[in-house]
């Protein structure tokens, strides 16, 4: 069974590089947050799992994941705060979705953008918080998360057949 | 003039995705920024053909609007765009009236489909 630190890394990963758009790769350890960068962060509980996942990036990073990038001459300073805040939110909504094929359901708190402030992102191993580093073109992007568990979770992945949660992108009509 | 859709989101950049998307295939788009002003936007126009709907927003969340939409009488279709997917959280919604789940990031030729095909 994998260790449930290797599924969270591996459900954040796989949520940074599906929300990122081509141009994004995985920086190494060497990737720093620069002074000046846009940052949100969004809260997550659940009855086996809770924490925070934080995203910050310089504007022209934001800017260049932004879904409406190319189509406007210039993305205004209130639309890359809305959508950091955003991009955080569907980061986790992502995870969750992955978590729910282990049965764990977790709840998302609104997401918040910290205006006026640069973070650094230095991860204290001990203490499980993991940085996740991506180099695009318009510069780096770090995602972090903080996850909480019970030092006794395991998690199972639950049969295909019996998954009964939607995932990004899917629709159903009633 | 085209028929009117309601977007409620407490996020710009969705709600601009969403008018994107839409208004190329002639929906006029009326936006709100939480579950509490789409309840006003849809009680103040009466003429709203569809509305799509966030889950988690502040004020008041989707789910609760339309239980108020539909103690007002409003049979306004509704179809949620969300990060959610658990289960639970779409039986509530579909119990509570809604036609239709989206899970973000969408896709825009989905949700004309979706709309196109509900609204009213």
């Amino acid at each position: 069974m994998k260790m449930v630190t290797d599924i969270l890394d591996e459900l954040s990963w796989l949520a940074c590089e599906a929300m990122l758009p081509g141009g994004f790769t995985r920086a190494g350890d060497g990737a720093e947050e620069p002074e000046g960068g846009l940052v949100s962060v969004i809260g997550f509980s659940g009855d086996r799992v809770r924490g925070v996942l934080g995203v910050t990036a310089p504007p022209e990073a934001i800017a260049a994941t932004h879904p409406l990038a190319g189509t406007e001459p210039a993305l205004r300073d209130e639309q890359l705060y809305d959508w950091v805040a955003e991009l955080a939110n569907q980061l986790l909504g992502r995870i969750k979705g992955g978590l729910m094929d282990y049965g764990v359901t977790l709840w998302l708190a609104s997401p918040v953008v910290l205006r006026g402030v640069s973070v650094r992102i230095v991860p204290r191993p001990e203490e499980g918080v993991k940085k996740f580093s991506l180099r695009g073109r318009a510069g780096d992007l770090c995602v972090w998360v903080d996850f909480q568990f019970d030092e006794a979770l395991e998690l199972e992945r639950v049969p295909d057949h019996a998954r009964d949660h939607c995932v990004a992108g899917e629709m159903l009509l009633f | 003039m085209g028929k009117k859709v309601l977007v409620v989101d407490d996020s710009a950049t969705v709600r601009q995705q969403v008018r994107l998307a839409l208004a190329p295939s002639g929906y006029d788009i009326v936006e709100a920024f939480d579950g509490e002003d789409g309840l006003s936007k849809a009680r103040e126009h009466d003429d709203i053909a569809i509305a799509i709907c966030d889950v988690n927003m502040p004020r008041m969340d989707g789910i609760e609007m339309i239980k108020r939409m539909r103690a007002d009488g409003l049979a306004v279709p509704i179809v949620m765009l969300t990060t959610e997917g658990q289960p639970a959280l779409i039986k509530q919604a579909k119990e509570a009236g809604a036609k239709g789940w989206i899970v973000k990031p969408f896709n825009a030729q989905l949700l004309v489909k979706a709309v196109d095909k509900l609204a009213r």
